[in-house]
């Protein structure tokens, strides 16, 4: 069994660490757009995102190739279910880039909306987070992985406050009601990519550690009511 | 890559030559002995007594003393035979001393000379066990049992063939795979119920034919019986164990060597010898016959 | 609360010669469950197994020490009756060795070895074992024809239904499949999952995709030692030992 699956499971990574650097850098245009207010960068984002839709096909396939083909077990197993899990998250988060940058381009004369409001803040903490659980995949890092779960709180805070601050200018000014809703949308995709860099690192300490930590907090919450 | 070829050729030529060699050695010589008695073979051939110095008449008390003579060595040597053979297979611990020393002993005796084995019976059973008998069970001076007779004759010949039937049963009783045995024994049959119910049904074909052959061999056999229990010329026909007897094999050796008019015998020791000759083509060409009914049997 | 152990097997110890092939092996088989018993060629599943039914015994110069219980009577004592042993526990073996005789009498060969004569409790039990072992419909026309013309996993079936027809209570099954088609290995898969219901079942394995089939629990042997012993799900999902990983993995053996 060897020789054939360690050449098909290094062609998986390979495909799953070119996705992952294409998702990056999809997020780094994003995140220009929203910082610096550069729209001209988003000029290609969404042929680009064709790129990654190809990727997700492509890794799919070997992932079920593998399981057909080799029946693996144990931990040769949960690294199947993990890339698939995390393909598709990264495949989202490519998604998402694309919306952010295009959500910007709505809210050119309020840049400043963006600033106040702490959203190009947190959508730093979220790219870091994309980037900590996508390094903490490659380099089999738990406690990289758990230091990405612990983010996830700064991010879902923040994600408050914009809207708090987003609600306290509609009332105060109507004519920042347009730019503001647009605030609202976009903060709330920075907090999906956040959550997707969390079960990115989530299925990475199912991989490594054999344990179930998704929906744990959710479920732990509920048996203690 | 030639030199290959034309080795397997000249092998091949070889094998040929040798296997036609062979056969006309054996017509030849069923030829010469048939040619030599054919006026001799006749229905009363078989049934008469022999007259005038055995120059004359038939031969019927000598295929009388032989058939007696093999069946008192086949109940000798096939049962014990038979027994020694499925202890060494079936029992014995392969590397016990014992075992070893049995399997020496079984060697042995079955590059005995023949001649030896007629020594053996004339110092051993007949001076020995029957003088021993004789003094035991009669009054002194009375001759019974140490005396040259069937009995004695016959058990120095199973002595001969008891190795041939140890080894021929043994091959036998071999060649039911172990895995038979296997299976029995792991649905709770012992060791004895297994033999007799597995081991020697698949074998038995095996265990007849090597019996047939190796009483064939003790049918056509003389130098045991020579000072054991035959005799030149009998009134009578032999009918208790202390009888001496006539033999086909021993008839054909007086004659060439003692009769009075050798030359004028010629023709009935030639046709003696085919009498013989049939009688051990009819037991092998039995033993073939048993091993294709049983290997049908097991096809089907 | 009722002891669920069928077989209990403690510090087994077993010598071919001077030779060591099985190491302090503890283990206890559930009733009325599959345990598999896997691992690399030479490590020991096979003698562990002709263990658990003395046919070990058969072989020259074995040495045994430790306890096999089976449930309480240790069948290593001086007095255990072997042959009665043997009806308790049977054994499937891994090439499919039925008599060369008719399928009924293969069948019949164990009851009529246990003193049963009347035809009509012969021919029942026949049926009922041909019925146990998913066999009866293929052959129940013709009971007469040798075993042996039967195909390779109807063989195995047959050599199923026969050491069924003694009434065992454990079965022992040396790589049963091991020399079949897919589709009798599946047959005889499906029939072990549903013997399991009457009897306890070990199995030695060497496909791994079969003990995770077909079994509840599966130990690990290697080099003549037990490495792990667990639940089948466990086993193939999250093994304690690394070197059970690597094995199931694929990685050696």
């Amino acid at each position: 069994m060897q020789e054939h699956y360690n050449i098909e499971i290094e062609d998986l990574k390979k495909s799953l660490m070119r996705m992952a650097a294409l998702v990056d850098e999809q997020i780094e245009r994003a995140m220009k757009a929203l910082r610096d207010n550069d729209i001209e960068v988003i000029k290609g984002i969404k042929a680009k995102d064709l790129e990654i839709d190809a990727y997700d096909n492509l890794i799919q396939t070997q992932c079920e190739n593998v399981l057909a083909l080799f029946q693996p077990v144990a931990s040769d197993l949960r690294f199947i279910l993990a890339s698939i899990m995390i393909n598709n998250n990264l495949e989202r988060c490519g998604d998402i880039a694309v919306n952010i940058a295009q959500r910007v381009k709505k809210l050119t004369g309020n840049h400043q909306l963006l600033v106040e409001s702490n959203l190009v803040e947190m959508a730093a903490s979220a790219r870091q987070m994309v980037k900590d659980a996508i390094d903490s995949f490659i380099g089999r890092d738990s406690q990289l992985a758990r230091k990405v779960l612990q983010s996830d709180d700064v991010v879902d805070n923040l994600n408050r406050e914009a809207f708090k601050y987003a609600l306290s200018k509609m009332e105060s000014e109507n004519i920042l009601i347009e730019p503001c809703a647009h605030l609202i949308v976009l903060s709330r995709q920075v907090e999906r990519l956040a959550d997707h860099a969390t079960n990115i690192a989530e299925n990475l300490i199912f991989y490594v550690e054999a344990e179930q930590v998704t929906h744990k907090k959710k479920l732990a919450k509920r048996e203690s009511i | 890559m030639m030199k290959n070829k034309t080795l397997g050729y000249s092998v091949i030529a070889a094998s040929a030559v040798s296997v036609v060699l062979l056969i006309a050695v054996l017509v030849y010589m069923i030829a010469e002995i048939y040619m030599g008695g054919r006026s001799y073979l006749s229905w009363e051939f078989l049934t008469a007594y022999p007259e005038a110095g055995m120059q004359k008449g038939g031969i019927f008390p000598a295929i009388v003393g032989t058939v007696f003579m093999v069946i008192v060595m086949s109940i000798a040597c096939v049962p014990v035979g038979t027994i020694t053979a499925i202890y060494l297979n079936e029992y014995a611990s392969r590397k016990s001393f014992f075992t070893r020393m049995i399997r020496f002993a079984v060697n042995t005796l079955s590059g005995v000379p023949s001649i030896v084995f007629g020594l053996f019976g004339l110092g051993f059973l007949i001076q020995f066990v029957g003088a021993g008998m004789d003094k035991a069970l009669l009054g002194p001076g009375e001759v019974k049992w140490g005396q040259p007779n069937l009995l004695w004759a016959s058990m120095t010949m199973a002595f001969l063939t008891v190795p041939v039937v140890i080894v021929s049963v043994e091959e036998a009783l071999k060649s039911v795979p172990d895995e038979l045995r296997a299976a029995s024994l792991a649905l709770g049959a012992t060791k004895w119920q297994t033999i007799r119910k597995v081991v020697i049904p698949n074998s038995i074909s095996g265990i007849l034919t090597g019996s047939i052959l190796a009483i064939g061999r003790g049918a056509g056999e003389v130098a045991p019986i020579l000072f054991t229990g035959a005799a030149f010329f009998l009134p009578h026909l032999p009918n208790k164990l202390t009888d001496q007897f006539m033999n086909l094999g021993y008839h054909v050796y007086v004659m060439a060597t003692q009769s009075t008019d050798v030359e004028a015998t010629k023709g009935i020791q030639y046709a003696t010898a085919f009498v013989l000759l049939m009688c051990t083509f009819t037991l092998t060409l039995i033993a073939i016959l048993v091993r294709y009914k049983f290997r049908k049997k097991l096809k089907s | 609360m009722e002891n669920t152990i069928k077989i209990n097997v403690e510090n087994l110890n077993l010598y071919y010669g001077k030779k060591q092939a099985l190491n302090s092996i503890s283990l206890g088989i559930q009733r009325n469950t599959v345990t598999a018993l896997i691992g690399p060629s030479g490590c020991g599943k096979s003698t562990f197994l002709r263990s658990l039914n003395r046919m070990n015994d058969l072989i020259d110069g074995v040495r045994i020490e430790g306890n096999v219980f089976l449930e309480d009577r240790n069948i290593y004592d001086g007095d255990t009756d072997v042959v009665e042993l043997r009806k308790r526990i049977g054994m499937i073996f891994q090439k499919s060795n039925p008599f060369p005789k008719s399928i009924y009498d293969n069948i019949a060969y164990g009851p009529r070895i246990n003193g049963v004569k009347a035809k009509n409790e012969l021919d029942e039990i026949v049926e009922r074992s041909l019925v146990r072992s998913a066999l009866w419909e293929e052959v129940k026309d013709d009971l007469h024809k040798s075993g042996l013309s039967l195909s390779g996993g109807q063989q195995q079936r047959l050599c199923i239904a026969r050491a069924l027809a003694v009434d065992p209570e454990v079965l022992l099954m040396d790589e049963p499949a091991s020399a079949l088609d897919p589709l009798s290995t599946s047959k005889i898969e499906d029939l072990i999952f549903e013997l399991k219901n009457n009897y306890t079942i070990v199995i030695v394995t060497h496909n791994m995709q079969q003990a995770s089939r077909v079994s509840d629990i599966t130990a690990f042997f290697y080099m003549g030692d037990l490495i792990e012993v667990s639940g089948t799900k466990k086993m193939f999902t999250t093994p304690d030992n690394k070197k059970t990983e690597e094995y199931i993995s694929g990685r050696f053996g």
